[in-house]
């Protein structure tokens, strides 16, 4: 998606006149809220969780290349062959040599936002490998020609009518339902022909443990262990932040992975894979493959502020509570990773001269970061983009693109007008005075638009607090 | 693929040097992980068990060591399981026996283990055998999934034993191997499952603490709480969409 030149304020322009799109959007993410709040409903308990699984990830990242080291050695040990990709192209081609030298035309493919980082399906494509989709709201944008929305909940942006019509017009011999519990047996069917024939399943990984070389993969409905269970070959791709280093941190990042991402206590499956087939056992693949993708990761772990964007457990909790998010959905920030996390991991991936306004997507209103369940400081870490975009001396990557002319102009003025009291009453007073009279045309008329326009108060706080007699000092 | 080797020894090294240069990050030292203190009583482990695995709508039948068949007998009648795929020398704690047959060959020792565990796979073929109380065909994972593909495709319902459970989580503890393959607890729609009332513990980190998973961890290992489903069409919530339908878990006491 990369490819076409980004343009989000287009974007977002289109979201919010999409009165469908923001319907069942408002009504998702409530619901999502809800759950995770129903379920994490002792504050100090839930405070206990979030400290360690901060802490947890925090040490993973400070100790990133001994435990990579270390789940090689293991992953080694245990026959899983590992693959270091630096860069998405090195990924690709590591997946498509393994496929093309074992001959493999079929592939089913689990839930993985590497994959979708890397454009897989579309670089498979391209040389002659279509995999397949089988998480249910993968398979149902695959088939609309989408991308997901979403990061727990790929198809949120579609209704089940959407969905009736895609099934009806795809799949041969569908009969147009919209009872979801039919559209969930119409995937079932079709994908288990698939399972059944597939050669390869590829998948994401949620966490590897360093000290007994396992892969942990988290889901509810079983595709996921189709994918790494039923074919010869199985290819697990991971970034290589999901590093942790012991088992016994697992428990605490899985209760607020899954409570966090839909608010449940257990996923249905949580799947813990070590080895290929050993001789005697029956099934499971014969083959396991771990691409570890760096992709710009490594160059955000020299940085003291913005690593804490690598913590991550793509819990997707920010989204459902971003009122940005909430109101333009996943498609318009153009990018792989939509919503807070999208907002600071894009920028620094791609470089802020490609991302241009994405870090201005959000009101700072500290929501993701209240929520965020490994407590990243996702609003300072906004600010420190924006400063980086605008700023040549910054560290991000592209810094000091997104300089114009007219906005240092008016932020210098902010910043002078703030250093000097006498002009900042002055300012103040005049907007209290004319400010509802402002012409509501150019710029400022596009704003109101789908907004209402705040009304100054007629008085400043300055002016209220000398009538009450408030001390100022 | 010698080449791609060489790519990826390259790029290894290269990330695992930019690695190396941040390695300025101070981090606090993670909390003790919590709650393997507040251990409950055995009845309070099962019970929040079975209402946790209720909830996400798991059938829970509570039995004993004698009866338990019975119940298997009853699931497979009124769900008209034809087909049911088992493992013929399976126990609740096989591997404990299994362990003990070794260490018998090993010093040659005659002592017969005295073994209160449940036979899986004998009781249920004596049951069958003895009673003639069903017309379900029991069914073996015979051969290697590349030749046993088709026959697992066709079957009903498959019964397994387990590691244990998890209360809290509502998880069931699988460990597939040579006896009993990852995939009978995930192709057929029904999955029936044999818990050992003394192997729940109350929490995921007791389960991995107390089972000294650190130690080794075995091919594959899966935690299931309940039957597959999903919320990928509008939330809905829909049960049964890639793995079982049904999962129906026997507690023995
Ligand atoms: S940034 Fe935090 S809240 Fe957002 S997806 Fe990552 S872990 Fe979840």
């Amino acid at each position: 998606m990369s490819h076409k030149p980004f343009n989000f304020r287009k974007n977002v322009r289109e979201a919010l006149d999409n009165k469908q799109l923001r319907g069942n959007l408002r009504f998702a993410m409530e619901t999502m809220i809800r759950n995770r709040k129903n379920l994490f409903n002792d504050p100090e308990r839930l405070e206990h969780l979030r400290e360690t699984s901060s802490a947890i990830r925090s040490k993973s990242l400070a100790l990133l290349p001994r435990l990579l080291e270390k789940l090689e050695q293991n992953c080694h040990q245990n026959g899983i062959k590992v693959h270091w990709a630096e860069t998405v192209d090195q990924g690709n081609r590591i997946v498509l040599d393994i496929l093309n030298s074992r001959n493999v035309k079929r592939v089913v493919k689990g839930k993985s936002m590497v994959s979708e980082e890397m454009h897989l399906n579309r670089f498979l494509e391209k040389n002659g490998i279509k995999p397949l989709e089988s998480d249910l709201g993968e398979y149902i944008i695959q088939l609309a020609g989408e991308k997901p929305s979403h990061i727990i909940v790929p198809a949120i942006h579609k209704n089940k009518k959407e969905i009736a019509e895609l099934f009806h017009k795809h799949i041969p011999d569908t009969p147009y339902t919209e009872k979801v519990e039919e559209l969930n047996a119409i995937a079932r069917k079709v994908l288990r022909k698939h399972f059944y024939e597939a050669e390869a399943g590829i998948s994401g990984v949620n966490m590897a443990v360093a000290e007994t070389g396992t892969l942990c993969l988290v889901e509810n409905e079983g595709n996921g262990r189709m994918c790494t269970t039923l074919p010869q070959i199985h290819i697990a791709l991971m970034g290589i932040e999901k590093v942790v280093e012991k088992l016994e941190e697992v428990p605490p990042l899985l209760e607020l992975l899954t409570g966090s991402a839909t608010g449940q206590r257990m996923t249905t499956y949580f799947n813990f894979i070590t080895s290929p087939r050993k001789p005697g056992e029956k099934d499971g693949p014969s083959e396991v493959h771990l691409v570890l993708l760096d992709n710009g990761r490594s160059t955000i772990m020299a940085d003291k502020q913005l690593y804490e964007t690598l913590k991550c457990i793509r819990c997707g909790t920010c989204l459902n509570h971003c009122p940005v998010y909430t109101r333009i959905g996943g498609h318009a920030y153009g990018y792989v990773y939509p919503g807070p996390i999208g907002t600071i991991l894009t920028p620094q991936m791609e470089g802020v001269d490609k991302t241009q306004s994405l870090p201005d997507a959000s009101s700072l209103c500290n929501a993701c970061a209240e929520v965020c369940p490994v407590k990243i400081p996702i609003p300072d870490l906004i600010r420190r983009i924006r400063n980086d975009s605008k700023s040549s001396s910054g560290k991000t990557k592209g810094s000091g693109s997104g300089r114009s002319l007219m906005e240092s102009a008016v932020w210098k003025g902010w910043a002078l007008m703030n250093s000097k009291p006498e002009l900042n009453r002055l300012g103040m007073k005049a907007g209290s005075l004319f400010g509802q009279y402002l012409p509501k045309t150019g710029p400022l008329g596009k704003w109101c638009n789908i907004r209402s326009m705040p009304v100054p108060a007629k008085k400043t706080l300055h002016m209220m607090a000398d009538e009450e007699g408030v001390d100022r000092d | 693929m010698k080449k791609g080797w060489i790519v990826t020894k390259q790029s290894r090294d290269k990330i695992l040097k930019n690695l190396n240069r941040s390695q300025v990050l101070h981090f606090p030292f993670p909390a003790e992980p919590d709650n393997l203190e507040k251990k409950l009583s055995k009845q309070d482990r099962i019970s929040l068990l079975k209402q946790n695995l209720e909830k996400v709508r798991a059938e829970v039948r509570l039995s004993n060591r004698t009866e338990w068949v019975r119940e298997l007998v009853d699931i497979v009648e009124s769900k008209n399981i034809s087909k049911l795929l088992y493992s013929p020398d399976v126990g609740l704690d096989g591997r404990i026996s299994g362990l003990w047959h070794d260490a018998v060959k090993i010093d040659r020792l005659k002592t017969r283990l005295y073994s209160p565990a449940v036979e899986i796979g004998a009781d249920i073929r004596k049951t069958w055998q003895a009673d003639n109380i069903t017309d379900t065909e029991l069914v073996e994972y015979g051969e290697e999934i590349e030749i046993f593909k088709p026959n697992l495709f066709e079957i009903d319902a498959a019964i397994t034993s387990t590691k244990g459970a998890i209360a809290e989580n509502g998880a069931l503890i699988l460990w597939p191997d040579e006896k009993e393959p990852r995939l009978m607890s995930l192709v057929p729609p029904i999955h029936i499952a044999l818990v050992e009332a003394s192997t729940v513990k109350t929490s995921f980190a007791e389960a991995i603490e107390c089972g000294k998973w650190s130690e080794g961890m075995p091919s594959n290992v899966v935690l299931v709480s309940g039957p597959s489903k999903t919320a990928d069409i509008e939330l809905v919530l829909a049960f049964g969409v890639h793995g079982p339908k049904e999962l129906i878990v026997i507690i023995v006491d």
